[in-house]
């Protein structure tokens, strides 16, 4: 380890310019290897928190059955139903429960309802139906949303998401449920 | 450029700053010797990054920190490698530490003016063990919570309030996670941090302790570039050996931690193992505090009054060999812990045959004679003692054999701990992940209550525990491929050496075909081996250590008349029997062959074989088999015979089944009796279901694959 007997550099001023250049060389090396295990904690660091960038995630939604067409008889306004599913986060796995609201919208005798997201497609708060004014309100930014879903007046850069409807067997009300990205005038489902 | 670095120099003077920390003047030049130090503050660093990223990914509480590293390690792209080097950097700090402390004390850097560098140091060094010491606990599996459950005890010998404070409360639990967490992420490194930046400013004031041995008068060199190449050179190694090891050897996560669990496997990080093995040496309730607290508060006392003894030659030379003697002292503990563990593993077991030859002896005596025995209510010494008899040099043997012996039992303990352990770890992750037809992979699949709620209700592994707590007394498990999870003894009672001990059927594959071809074979339904010069009762599968193998006109009678000498028309009856019978256990090993059963027909042709006369009678002439069956008989009602629903109401309560030809089985959960109930059904079903073998995804290749990826 002892370095006493590899060259040393020496102060005179006869060999300053080879000095230099050996300086130069050294100090190109120490800042690149110094830099390089300064930078490396970070690679495993960064891989973990971009690691859900890389996840295999799919589109196209998740059938859900929400409700009973018996349920939403008697009342021509807008209703809001749990979305039950079960669900991943991180290592844990839950048993069915309420991962999301959706107002189902009855079409009048006959017809199968329509089904809105709550959320609200400006920046993602969860709208209520004000049945003295008809409308879909945001509680956030007052965006506000028509029956149909069309944006009524505020910020919001699209209408409400219209979820697909599917009526199962005799009367049973399923959703395709999905989400979708907010801010967007497009619709653009986020995979999940 | 140069305008705007003009002006970012005008405003903070960093030109300064730059220069006043690369142009540091070390007299003599750079050397190798003096890169412990940056090497040191590199791994800190190191341990400050991978340790925030650790922090985005943990949660600490005792259902989520197991579950959330779990997670990191097995599921996280990188994980591994991010808990890898934390893991590993840790004990490299350790090392680079030592080192660093070892080079200031025999440079004799200590001295002045540098003495409250010294202690600064001193201080970061506590620090650190204390990050150590923390760190252990926060995966929350086996090893930490043990190994950190006694360090805590240890604290808790000087007075009941620090680990209470600690811990939070008396017992360990999630408030005990969320302050050690605090402690080691937040409190230690903000600490360590202000520490060292004294450290350094100081270690900058007074300048390197210079080495000029070798060098020319005068010569000089500025930190820049020699030194810092040296440096990074030295810390890009420590970072290749971290990687290394972080890549060869897997960062370890036992199962979770659980406290009604014991675990003979806990010891502290290696680091600590001379405190463990020092620990031994003092016993009674004030060792503790003399061993951990007392002594190694003095020894780090006398570090601190290091720069004071160290002033006369004599002093710094008393100093050296202090630290040597303390060096020596904890390599030796470290060797002595490690050796006493591994003991087993080490030596041959030919040092220990006569001693053990002895003791079998003395085990067949104590069988035999019982409290009559010489040998009864004596020490392993004295046992020997008597063993010997007069026989003075074979007693020396057997008492040299004996230390030997004893401390090979506890090894051979802990080296099995330690791989139960293991075994425990890889199921546990085994069973952390389902299969997701969606997502067309393994995913993790925890639920909310947290992972240990997913081991204890495992069949595999807490069977055989079960097993062995309540009915290995009694029955044997095992055959070719059962795992030799217990072994059963069962002696001859003493007093007469006939009566017929304890000892009923073995229950390996029970309801199998091969089980129930077992019982009905004449040669084996009464089979019992009395071995009279061990003094044991072995190799009795079914009846035969039974007081149903003498009922008259039971069942043994039957099979040994009836079915012996069947002609092959009779064979086949038997067979069908047979296996209509053990397709009602609807054993999950046994699938196949009883849907072939069902589909030839075999099942049909079983259950008429049932009713129909063998010499004196039939089967269905004593047992009842579904309500088609039932001509009323006392013996066990067979209806979905060696099911897990029969099985559950047999050990719940065998009178239910055998009614009054139940010979000794006790009902460990009678449902008129609650009070009298030993196992809960849910227990039951764990010792029934492994004894049918009937466990998730047993064999399940996938599933093992993502548990051992990574």
């Amino acid at each position: 380890m002892d370095m006493s007997t590899s060259p040393q550099t020496d102060p005179s001023p006869a060999n300053s310019s080879g000095e230099d250049r050996r300086g130069l060389v050294k100090g190109l090396l120490a800042a690149a290897i110094g830099g390089f295990v300064a930078l490396f904690p970070f690679f495993p660091g960064l891989l973990v928190l971009t690691s859900p960038l890389r996840k295999n995630r799919k589109t196209g939604g998740q059938m859900i059955r929400i409700t009973t067409l018996g349920a939403l008889a008697g009342s021509d306004s807008p209703r809001r139903f749990q979305v039950i599913a079960g669900r991943r986060d991180a290592w844990n796995k839950f048993s069915p429960e309420p991962i999301a609201g959706v107002y189902l919208a009855p079409q009048g005798e006959g017809n199968p309802p329509r089904a809105f997201s709550v959320t609200c497609p400006h920046l993602g708060c969860a709208v209520d139906y004000n049945g003295d004014t008809g409308e879909y309100q945001c509680p956030c930014h007052t965006s506000a949303f028509a029956a149909d879903g069309q944006t009524l007046y505020g910020p919001s850069p699209r209408g409400l998401d219209e979820l697909a409807v599917e009526i199962r067997g005799e009367d049973e009300v399923w959703i395709d449920y999905k989400r979708f990205e907010v801010g967007k005038s497009k619709q653009i489902e986020i995979p999940s | 450029m140069k305008p705007i670095l003009d002006w970012l120099d005008h405003r903070t003077g960093y030109r300064a700053i730059v220069h006043e920390s690369l142009y540091e003047n070390i007299p003599g030049g750079s050397r190798w010797r003096y890169v412990w130090g940056s090497t040191l503050v590199f791994v800190f660093f190191v341990q400050v990054v991978t340790g925030i990223f650790l922090w985005m990914a943990y949660s600490p509480s005792t259902q989520t920190a197991w579950e959330s590293i779990y997670y990191l390690q097995y599921h996280v792209h990188g994980g591994w490698l991010l808990r890898g080097i934390h893991h590993y950097a840790a004990q490299i700090m350790m090392i680079l530490m030592l080192l660093h402390v070892l080079q200031v004390i025999i440079d004799g850097a200590y001295k002045a003016p540098r003495e409250v560098n010294f202690w600064f140091g001193l201080l970061l060094m506590l620090i650190v063990f204390g990050l150590g010491l923390t760190g252990y606990l926060l995966p929350w599996d086996q090893k930490g919570y043990w190994a950190t459950k006694v360090a805590t005890e240890i604290a808790g010998s000087v007075g009941r309030e620090i680990p209470e404070m600690a811990v939070g409360g008396p017992d360990y639990g999630t408030q005990t996670l969320t302050r050690f967490f605090a402690i080691h992420a937040g409190v230690l490194p903000a600490t360590l941090i202000g520490l060292l930046v004294v450290h350094l400013a100081l270690f900058r004031k007074h300048g390197i302790t210079a080495k000029l041995s070798g060098r020319r008068e005068g010569f000089r060199q500025d930190f820049w570039p020699d030194q810092v190449l040296k440096d990074a050179v030295a810390c890009l190694a420590v970072l290749l050996v971290i990687v290394f090891l972080s890549w060869q050897f897997r960062a370890e996560l036992g199962a979770p931690a659980d406290a009604a669990e014991n675990y003979a496997a806990a010891r502290p990080e290696w680091y600590f193992l001379f405190l463990f093995q020092f620990l031994k040496y003092f016993p009674g309730e004030y060792g503790k505090l003399i061993g951990a607290v007392v002594l190694p508060g003095l020894l780090v006392m006398f570090m601190f009054l290091m720069p004071f003894v160290g002033r006369s030659r004599t002093g710094h030379r008393l100093n050296i060999a202090f630290i040597a003697l303390v060096m020596v002292g904890s390599g030796v503990l470290t060797l002595l812990a490690l050796d006493e563990d591994y003991y087993a593993a080490r030596v041959d077991r030919s040092q220990i045959a006569e001693v053990e030859a002895a003791f079998d002896q003395i085990a067949i005596d104590l069988r035999k004679n019982g409290q009559g025995s010489p040998y009864s209510d004596k020490e392993q010494t004295e046992q020997l003692a008597v063993f010997a008899g007069s026989d003075k040099a074979k007693n020396n043997i057997l008492q040299d054999q004996l230390v030997r012996y004893q401390r090979y039992r506890t090894s051979e303990n802990f080296i099995s701990a330690v791989h139960a352990a293991e075994v425990e770890a890889t199921r546990v992750k085994e069973l952390a992940v389902e299969w997701d037809p969606q997502a067309e992979a393994y995913l993790p699949s925890i639920p909310p209550q947290g992972a240990l709620a997913l081991l204890r209700a495992d069949p595999k592994t807490q069977g055989p525990k079960l097993f062995a707590r309540y009915c290995a007394s009694c029955h044997d498990y095992s055959g070719e491929g059962a795992e030799p999870v217990f072994t059963t003894i069962h002696p001859l009672a003493p007093e007469t050496g006939e009566h017929v001990p304890n000892g009923a059927p073995n229950l390996y594959r029970f309801a199998s075909r091969e089980w129930l071809a077992g019982i009905l074979d004449p040669d084996q339904v009464a089979k019992v081996h009395i071995d009279r010069n061990t003094w044991t009762v072995s190799d009795a599968p079914y009846y035969g250590n039974t007081n149903i193998a003498d009922e008259e006109f039971g069942m043994v009678e039957f099979v040994q008349t009836d079915l012996a000498d069947l002609d092959s028309q009779g064979k086949n009856k038997i067979r069908d029997i047979i296996n209509a019978l053990s397709a009602d256990a609807k054993l999950p090993y046994q699938s196949e062959l009883d849907k072939q059963a069902e589909t030839s027909g075999q099942i049909a042709a079983g259950r008429a074989a049932f009713m129909e006369a063998f010499d004196s009678g039939a089967c269905s002439d004593c047992h009842r088999w579904g309500d088609e069956i039932d001509d009323g008989g006392d013996g066990p009602d067979l209806t979905n015979y060696g099911s897990r629903e029969w099985m559950m109401k047999m050990i719940s309560n065998p009178e239910h089944i055998y009614g009054d030809h139940n010979d000794r089985m006790p009902a460990y959960d009678p449902p008129d009796n609650p009070s009298a109930s030993q196992l809960s059904q849910e227990k039951i079903g764990l010792i029934v279901d492994w004894i049918r073998q009937d466990w998730p995804s047993s064999g399940d290749k996938g599933a093992a694959a993502v548990a051992n990826k990574e």
